[in-house]
């Protein structure tokens, strides 16, 4: 193997590694919001202390590559795709903070909100993995498809939405949800930027600018 | 953008051997075309094909087309002492002749004898402006070629190529023989050169391709694998065997 191989392994592997933590604080993002559990919530706080420093390290190895053994073609490819992947993990590992802080300050949620909860988050984890899985698999025709399951997301946010609007017409207080729904809107952005990494994922393998929106 | 040079079904043989195999390529006028590949894949041969220079080797033979500003170069008919001076070749080795600098640049003018003595001294100055040079041997034209480092021979080369006024200029490996600052001079000067002549460059670095040229062309055994845009060629080049061979994965 030659030593770029080696290089540009590695470099992949702290991406994953990456990647796996910021899972994580999603999956205690969906846990917390349930459990109301303040003390796990920190725990996704600290994770992203991890995070970040997961992309500065990145950021470090790209530019150990880039200045010591000069990639071109696939190999460059993979490293500005590897930057731009960091960038948007870190993005998605603030939102899941975000969440955390939620929890943190304040009370428990309505619980006839979960059920409508539940499938947000559920399908942003599902396409989160998948995305991953196609990024180690250098799969573009998954890369192609796996944006259309942000939709689901928005889907599903667009029930709760109508769900809070029928609470509203029962009478009850709306101004109350409002930091709630704001809170929930975390996962759209966490959708978004996991599209980002599908168009990095196209880019490292074909070259080929897309933008999913 | 028109093109200088064009090259079609271009083969050619020593003897049995056949060292090029059906060569397509157009070069740009005012482009720097750099060619690349592994040793002995032709990219020598190539460049010797376009001056004619190989018909100084025996039972050498090319078939097919080259034509230079719509002149077909294969051609018996075209001149090819004409043909050398409007394309001129600077080799791998500085070989300036055991002559004084001015000698050394004005040796090809002195031979043809078509440039009227009285402008000598301008083409001199000239041509040593246009190689980076003068300001370096203005003092010491009549001191031996031998006397200047490396970098400064090749570049003395160069002048004594360009007081000939090509309109192509052939480089094979210009730089392999000389020190990082000796190469930057010299890339630096193309770059120069490029804005006046049509460059075309053999080069065994693939950074260096990547940095100077515009135009790219990748050898593989005689065959011309992948030619195109440098950008395209260094970022996302369209055959495997061209992605192999510059990111360090070949054979
Ligand atoms: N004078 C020659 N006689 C016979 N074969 C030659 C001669 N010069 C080169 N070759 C052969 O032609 C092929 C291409 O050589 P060359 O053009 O020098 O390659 P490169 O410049 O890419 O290293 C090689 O296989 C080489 O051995
Ligand atoms: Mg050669």
């Amino acid at each position: 193997m030659v030593k770029i191989d080696t290089e540009i392994n590695e470099f992949k592997d702290e991406i994953l590694i990456m990647s796996h933590q910021v899972r994580k604080m999603f999956v205690l993002a969906m846990e917390v919001l349930d459990t109301g559990r303040k003390e796990e919530a920190l725990r996704i706080v600290e994770l992203d202390e991890y995070v970040n420093n997961a992309n500065e390290s990145i950021n470090d190895k790209a530019i150990e590559i880039l200045s010591l053994l000069a990639p071109v073609a696939t190999d460059l490819r993979v490293i500005l795709a590897g930057l731009k992947i960091s960038t948007d993990l870190e993005r998605i590992g603030d939102y899941a903070k975000a969440i955390a802080r939620f929890v943190i300050k304040n009370d428990e949620l309505d619980e006839r909100l979960q059920p409508y909860i539940n499938p947000i988050a559920k399908t942003f984890i599902e396409f989160f993995d998948e995305t991953m899985q196609a990024y180690t698999d250098r799969d573009v025709k998954k890369a192609l498809e796996l944006p259309g399951r942000d939709d689901e997301i928005d889907t599903a946010f667009k029930k709760l939405l109508a769900f809070i609007e029928k609470l509203t017409d029962e009478n009850q207080q709306i101004a109350a949800l409002v930091p709630t729904i704001g809170m929930l809107r975390n996962f759209e952005r966490a959708g978004d930027h996991t599209k980002n990494i599908c168009e990095a994922i196209i880019y490292e393998v074909k070259g080929q600018h897309y933008d999913f929106g | 953008m028109s093109i200088k040079v064009n090259v079609q079904n271009l083969n050619f043989y020593y003897g049995d051997f056949q060292a090029l195999k059906g060569i397509n390529m157009e070069i740009h006028e005012n482009k720097i075309t750099a060619l690349i590949g592994p040793s002995g894949c032709g990219k020598s041969t190539f460049i010797k094909t376009l001056n004619r220079m190989y018909e100084l080797i025996d039972g050498t033979k090319a078939t097919g087309s080259i034509s230079f500003d719509g002149t077909e170069l294969l051609d018996k008919a075209t001149d090819v002492v004409d043909l050398r001076k409007r394309i001129g070749m600077v080799f791998q080795k500085p070989n300036p002749f055991p002559k004084s600098i001015t000698e050394n640049v004005l040796y090809g003018v002195k031979r043809h004898g078509d440039v009227p003595k009285t402008e000598w001294k301008e083409l001199l100055e000239t041509s040593l402006r246009k190689a980076s040079l003068w300001s370096e041997v203005e003092h010491k034209l009549n001191q031996s070629a031998f006397s200047l480092s490396g970098g400064q021979q090749q570049r003395l080369c160069i002048a004594r190529t360009l007081a000939t006024k090509p309109e192509v200029l052939l480089m094979d490996e210009p730089t392999s023989a000389l020190d990082p600052i000796a190469t930057a001079k010299i890339e630096e000067l193309l770059e120069e050169l490029k804005k006046e002549y049509t460059v075309i460059i053999v080069t065994h670095s693939m950074q260096q391709a990547a940095r100077i040229s515009d135009y790219c062309g990748f050898f593989l055994s005689g065959e011309l694998i992948e030619f195109g845009l440098t950008k395209q060629l260094f970022s996302n080049p369209l055959d495997q065997r061209t992605e192999d061979y510059i990111t360090g994965r070949f054979g």
